[in-house]
């Protein structure tokens, strides 16, 4: 009996190793040496009933499930479902992001692309300081955008209702970290001195921007952003009236282009998120010169 | 048009945020007491003595607080939305159908 075991042991030894793992070997041999002793532990009743000759080589059963259990690449197991899931969704999320960027890049460029910009251009006007305020104070480094609007401190209901909007827009950028430049132009500078659009502006947001100027710069200045307004023909001094004008806001980039308009009907959040996805598309202009140069430059066309 | 100087007298400062809020509440009171008396038109001259004796206190009180041309502007843009409006309302019940998009179809 003893030379049987030895041999069958030589056996086992050999065959596991053309079958694979080594752990099955040394457990089975274990096995196979506690079956000679008169007290098997957990090999089995099966086993331990049958000849040896008839035990599998390798202690079927266990080493199979252990197989199955140890390994873990399975096509369906809900692992590779996540994986699958939270990659996919990732990708599909930023693709999309970065489609409808390229979306409101190529726009903007169609509109760069006419050559003269619709709306926007030069001006100079007057700050609440007195300094001189000019189209050249739109342009910076910092990527930092201006938002203009155009209006009069006599107004009776829609330039408050809109500059507060502006308020709640610039507050909420701010708790994400965009600074922008508001600028309030006013269509009024007969009445509106100075002094008069800094106490006006105090009430809606500190960091507003007040211009004015005389009457032809003024009107010169709603010109190029085709602003149009009408200041009654027969006034006299001291006499009270309003002014009819167009109301929009006028988002524009960092380099003193023109890039959106919020209208009246928008709410803070959709203002908010308008200028947002602006900012975040904005390209400054060397960048896109070196972009469309360089061998991916076909991306962008 | 350009003619217009301020030398002759100091420029009137408009109302601030405080005189807005009470004229604009003013406004709203005198509004509610037309909409229960089913008055359009408040500007309209055979409408003025109905104004005057149903809710003539509130229209006082809508002239002390607010500014000439606001008084005047308020229920002109009151008469023209309720006009806009039963013409929309007018349009529906006809069956016109919205459209689709917004005018501005970039939000």
């Amino acid at each position: 009996m003893l030379t049987r075991v030895t041999l069958r042991s030589a056996r086992t030894l050999s065959r596991p190793i053309l079958g694979g793992s080594t752990r099955t070997f040394t457990s089975s041999v274990i096995r196979r040496n506690q079956n000679i002793e008169p007290k098997p532990e957990k090999t089995g009743s099966e086993s331990k009933k049958r000849p040896l000759s008839r035990v599998a080589i390798g202690g079927a059963q266990d080493a199979n499930k252990k197989y199955a259990e140890t390994n873990s690449i399975e096509f369906a197991s809900w692992k590779a479902v996540c994986v699958l899931l939270v990659l996919g969704g990732g990708a599909t999320y930023w693709f999309s992001k970065e489609k409808e960027r390229i979306r409101i890049q190529k726009e903007v460029d169609s509109k760069r692309s006419y050559g003269k910009p619709l709306i926007g251009g030069p001006f100079s006007l007057i700050d609440t300081k007195g300094q001189p305020f000019t189209h050249k104070n739109l342009i910076n480094d910092e990527k930092k955008f201006s938002i203009i609007y155009f209006g009069f401190t006599h107004c009776p209901d829609v330039c408050p209702d809109e500059l507060d909007k502006l308020g709640d827009m610039l507050d909420q950028l701010k708790k994400d970290n965009i600074e922008l430049q508001p600028i309030f132009i006013t269509c009024d500078p007969a009445r509106d001195s100075p002094e008069i659009i800094e106490q006006y502006l105090e009430d809606f947001h500190p960091s507003i921007i007040g211009l004015t100027g005389s009457y032809e710069d003024v009107k010169k200045a709603c010109k190029q952003y085709r602003v149009y307004f009408s200041t009654p023909t027969d006034v006299k001094p001291g006499q009270d009236y309003l002014v009819d004008h167009s109301i929009f806001f006028y988002l524009m980039d960092s380099e003193g282009q023109f890039v959106d308009v919020i209208g009246r009907e928008a709410t803070a959040d959709e203002g908010v998120s308008k200028i947002k996805s602006q900012i975040d598309a904005f390209i400054p202009q060397s960048e896109r010169e070196a972009r469309k140069k360089s061998w991916l430059g076909f991306l962008y066309k | 048009m350009g003619f217009f100087s301020r030398t002759e007298e100091a420029p009137k400062a408009p109302p601030n945020k405080a005189k807005r809020k009470e004229c604009w509440d003013a406004r709203d009171k005198f509004f509610d007491c037309l909409l229960t008396n089913n008055i359009d038109n408040s500007l309209d001259p055979k409408e003025l003595d109905n104004v005057k004796s149903k809710c003539g206190a509130l229209k006082n009180d809508f002239e002390g607080k607010c500014v000439a041309t606001w008084v005047k502007y308020f229920q002109e843009k009151r008469y023209n939305d309720l006009t806009r409006q039963r013409y929309i309302e007018k349009l529906e019940s006809e069956g016109a159908q919205p459209l689709p998009f917004k005018l501005d179809n970039r939000k």
